[in-house]
């Protein structure tokens, strides 16, 4: 696969805050679970269908892939949709880091002393 | 692990609504919050679920059309949608082409559907339309004797009512010092609501127009004399004498042709009870039995004439001993019945309002109907000339187990969906054309009567049609391609060239017949408003009520001739182009010929006034009393008595002889449909003046007109303060006499320039495909030694043969119909070559330019550029 351009990533906020945390949780990321660890990691209160919607636009874009499995007692015997950071889904978040880093590193010392 | 039970409802809501692979997953992720908070907060747990299904309700979630029913074609039809868009993207100029010509010629029949519709809806407000019929002289003629309608009532049980009309009349209505002009009156009887009901504002329909001096207003005529005041039992001035205001109604439907805006009674109760059965002044309407039969009716009239009419008719011409001798003349004297509902589209003479001329409606209905078959040829052409384009496609669907039927449907949808397009955009043009239509059509149309849910209907069919015309073809040609051929690309011959040529030959007709019309029509046009009239039309300004100012007429004359720019000043009791009656006199000799010539009383000016060329004799004298008793005739009437010497003959009218002083050179009476026809001028006796038909004054101007208008407003207000002048050029008059003639001009025009384009439109993408299939040859060609020119020459000479064909079609039928059309005329043009030349050079230079434009690209492209592809 072609290494991805820094203006091609097309990511909101908060898209880039589940992409991050689907890489975190790896192997057992689905709706639930994305969203629990959204609110362990940043105390943000999210909505279920706003993970989901999220998820589904990651994986539309190229960034996720998904699998079905795992069903529990808890679930009533349903499957869970498991997410898989791509690879492109991977260099998208180096891009975005990169891009980020560079970004504060120019900010003038001065500007950060002052706090 | 022990499980509360989830509710259920909000997960059969959540099923309902989200597609079946997403909502086992939602489900799952739903279930498991749920479980994980039902053992501390039970309620919130449960609202929780609630809350979380209906945010789940998103765009992307809900199910397509193809999850409710699985088993559709939806699917299917949603790619050909899609592959439809593709190759409209494919094409963009083409396709944006096609859609124009489509959209105009749609527009063109929204535009032509509403004029029908509102001409086709006249009377119908009627509530007993179909029972209503007017009774007619010999067969056309309208005006009917006084007497006939209470007779036939009396006479015949089935004639279940009647009532009688004169006018309309423009009538000056003064009130409070002011006068007012209101057209749109009427005389009517009493029972005039029984027939035409209206809807009351103020009064009832009982014990209207009984009185002698009676008057209905509609609400605009209320509006206009009383704002807001009461106008009932008001009385009002119409032209000098007073009516008592009876009662409101509501202003007419445009649709009417009956369109009064205020009714008087009848003035005169002596016009019923005596009057002669041979003086025709009403227009009499029936209200029949439905039941009845009406040839039944109208067979009984023939009886009905010998029994009241045919005594007069025999009192007044002591010649014939018995009413049979009078027929055997070839007099007539019959009465017929005509449908009310008839009135306005097929006798548009017995209309009170502007008739419908149901031929130019035909005519129009039929232009707008070729147009769209022009628009159709465009799309059918373009599909099948791009076929080879789309052969792969076919071949691969078949292929992969599609069948004709299914190929049919794609191409069909294809149509559909371009046609859609087209009838959009060709709602927006109409609208916007709409301003101009109403100028040409005479019509008020607004916005609401083109969208509207009645029209919604008809736009529906025209879809529907416009669609499958243009889309059956292609699509059954495109779905009968063998799967391995086409995709092989050996099919791949363009498709039907013949019969494209074909279409395109009919199209050309279509354009041809339609330009050399528009060409008839304005050349006759032309010279029926240029022809020689035998008048000074032009410098004769003439104006209405002159019987107001007749006691005074010396003074007034001697008033406005003190002005350089006015010649001369004269009294007439009609003119030229303004309507004439026709009176009855005998001739005086041993042959006792009976004729009705045009009979006019005139002052002595009027020869100057309007200029006539005086043959033989002499014109009235101004101080010459015994001229009451001679008149003056025209060459007409001489040629048709086939006297040699006319001077001191004398012609009878009643019990009073006239002998002839003088003779005029012909002059005409009316439009060119018209024939000259004989003319007696009468001297004007002051007295009486004004109860023979209208009372005009003539001036003629010398000099310059603005001055002399002005000068004659000045001198009417000083002897009638405030009284509305009302007047106009001969000229003007004339001219209006071709203003049907000129709408239907323009309006021809307008479709025919409109086929044109479309046409042109369809060449041009045509030509263009026929070139780019021709890109390779034109380029060996080219290496071969050929040069510019000669490619031009071949493919020229091409489309050169489809315009001679086609010009072998329209000419003969151009012809055919161009003589039928100016046989209503008298005067008219000959229909000689360059009628028929120039517009097919015209044609020539529109579609050489065209395909020169195409050709001329490609040609003088470097053939290296067609030829490396492969």
């Amino acid at each position: 696969m072609n290494d991805m351009k820094e203006e091609k990533v097309q990511i909101g906020e908060f898209e880039e805050l589940v992409l991050l945390v689907t890489a975190i949780l790896h192997e057992d990321a689905y709706g639930v679970r994305v969203m629990d660890e959204i609110g362990a990691q940043t105390g943000r209160k999210v909505n279920i269908s706003g993970v989901h919607t999220a998820l589904d636009r990651l994986e539309k874009k190229g960034y996720l892939s998904s699998y079905m499995g795992g069903a529990t007692a808890e679930r009533g015997g349903r499957s869970k949709r498991y997410f898989k950071v791509t690879n492109l889904g991977v260099q998208v978040l180096e891009i975005n880091r990169r891009v980020r880093n560079t970004l504060y590193d120019q900010i003038p010392k001065v500007l950060l002393e002052t706090r | 692990m022990t499980l509360a039970n989830p509710p259920k409802l909000p997960f059969r809501i959540l099923r309902w609504f989200c597609k079946p692979w997403y909502a086992e997953v939602i489900e799952g992720d739903l279930l498991e919050l749920y479980h994980r908070e039902v053992t501390t907060h039970p309620a919130k747990a449960r609202l929780a679920t609630y809350l979380n299904v209906i945010r789940f309700f998103r765009w992307r979630y809900i199910k397509d059309l193809e999850d409710f029913q699985p088993n559709s074609p939806f699917g299917m039809f949603k790619t050909y949608f899609k592959v439809t868009l593709r190759s409209m993207g494919k094409n963009k100029v083409q396709t944006a082409l096609n859609i124009l010509g489509l959209s105009m010629a749609i527009a063109a029949c929204f535009l032509i559907l509403i004029h029908i519709k509102y001409q086709f809806a006249f009377d119908k407000h009627l509530p007993q339309l179909d029972n209503i019929y007017r009774v007619t002289i010999n067969e056309r003629g309208g005006n009917t004797p006084a007497l006939l309608v209470k007779q036939m009532q009396a006479d015949y049980p089935e004639v279940l009512n009647g009532t009688r009309i004169m006018g309309p009349l423009e009538g000056v209505i003064s009130q409070n010092g002011r006068y007012i002009r209101q057209g749109g009156g009427i005389y009517a009887d009493s029972t005039f609501f029984e027939l035409f009901p209206a809807t009351f504002l103020a009064g009832t329909s009982s014990h209207i127009l009984t009185g002698p001096r009676d008057i209905v207003l509609t609400r605009k005529v209320a509006t206009k004399l009383f704002q807001d005041e009461v106008a009932m039992g008001q009385v009002i001035d119409v032209d000098g004498d007073d009516y008592v205001v009876t009662a409101v109604v509501e202003n007419l439907p445009e649709t009417s042709s009956i369109p009064y805006d205020f009714v008087l009674s009848m003035p005169r109760e002596s016009w019923v009870t005596s009057g002669y059965w041979t003086g025709n002044n009403f227009y009499s309407y029936l209200l029949v039995d439905s039941n009845a039969n009406i040839e039944q009716l109208k067979a009984k009239f023939t009886d009905f004439v010998k029994r009241y009419i045919g005594p007069e008719i025999l009192g007044f011409n002591d010649s014939y001993a018995t009413l049979e001798d009078y027929f055997a003349e070839g007099h007539q004297h019959s009465f017929g019945l005509v449908p009310m509902k008839d009135i306005h589209l097929h006798h548009p003479r017995l209309s009170l309002g502007v008739g419908a001329n149901y031929q130019s409606l035909l005519t129009f209905g039929g232009v707008a109907v070729f147009i769209l078959l022009i628009a159709c040829i465009n799309y059918i052409n373009m599909a099948t000339a791009r076929s080879s384009l789309r052969a792969k496609e076919i071949g691969m669907r078949k292929v992969m187990g599609s069948v004709k039927s299914l190929i049919t449907q794609q191409f069909l949808l294809e149509s559909f969906v371009i046609t859609s397009i087209a009838m959009v955009a060709g709602l927006v043009l109409a609208l916007v054309c709409l301003p101009y239509f109403n100028q040409v059509s005479l019509g008020s149309y607004g916005v609401w009567d083109i969208v509207n849910l009645e029209n919604a209907l008809w736009f529906m069919l025209i879809l529907l049609a416009t669609s499958l015309l243009s889309g059956i073809y292609p699509a059954l040609y495109l779905a009968s391609f063998r799967p391995i051929a086409a995709l092989k690309g050996e099919t791949v011959k363009g498709g039907g060239s013949r019969l494209r040529s074909g279409l395109v030959v009919f199209q050309f007709s279509i354009s041809l017949l339609l330009m050399v019309g528009t060409y008839i029509v304005y050349q006759q046009i032309s010279l029926m408003s240029n022809r020689k009239l035998g008048l000074d039309t032009e410098q004769t300004y003439v104006i209405r009520d002159a019987r107001k100012i007749v006691g005074e007429f010396g003074a007034f004359k001697q008033q406005l001739i003190g002005h350089s720019a006015i010649g001369q000043v004269g009294l007439a009791n009609g003119y030229p182009s303004g309507g004439l009656s026709d009176w009855n006199y005998t001739s005086i000799d041993e042959d006792r010929i009976q004729l009705s010539p045009n009979n006019l009383f005139v002052s002595s000016e009027i020869q100057e006034v309007w200029g006539l060329e005086l043959v033989k004799g002499r014109f009235f004298s101004e101080n010459l009393a015994t001229d009451t008793t001679n008149i003056v005739v025209n060459e007409t009437l001489v040629k048709t008595l086939g006297w040699e010497e006319p001077l001191g003959k004398m012609l009878g009218r009643g019990e009073r002889h006239f002998k002839i002083i003088g003779v005029v050179e012909d002059f005409a009476l009316g439009s060119a449909k018209s024939r000259n026809a004989p003319v007696v001028f009468r001297y004007l006796e002051s007295v009486g003046f004004g109860t023979f038909g209208g009372d005009y004054l003539m001036v003629k101007i010398d000099g310059n007109l603005g001055d002399a208008l002005e000068h004659i407003e000045a001198s009417w207000d000083r002897f009638l303060p405030n009284y509305p002048l009302d007047g106009r050029f001969m000229d003007d008059s004339f001219q209006r006499l071709y203003d049907g003639e000129r709408r239907f001009g323009l309006l021809f025009s307008g479709f025919s320039i409109l086929a044109i384009v479309i046409a042109a439109i369809g060449l041009f993408t045509l030509s263009a495909f026929v070139l780019e299939r021709k890109r390779k040859e034109i380029a060996i060609r080219k290496v071969l030694g050929a040069r510019v020119g000669q490619i031009f020459v071949k493919i020229m000479t091409y489309f050169g043969r489809l315009i001679i064909a086609s010009a072998f079609i329209a000419m003969p039928l151009a012809f055919y119909l161009g003589h039928d059309w100016l046989d209503d005329y008298v005067e008219r043009i000959d229909l000689g070559g360059m009628i028929f030349a120039v517009p097919l050079v015209f044609l020539t230079l529109i579609s050489l330019f065209t395909v020169a434009l195409q050709t001329y690209r490609t040609a003088s492209n470097n053939p290296l550029d067609s030829l490396k592809e492969e």
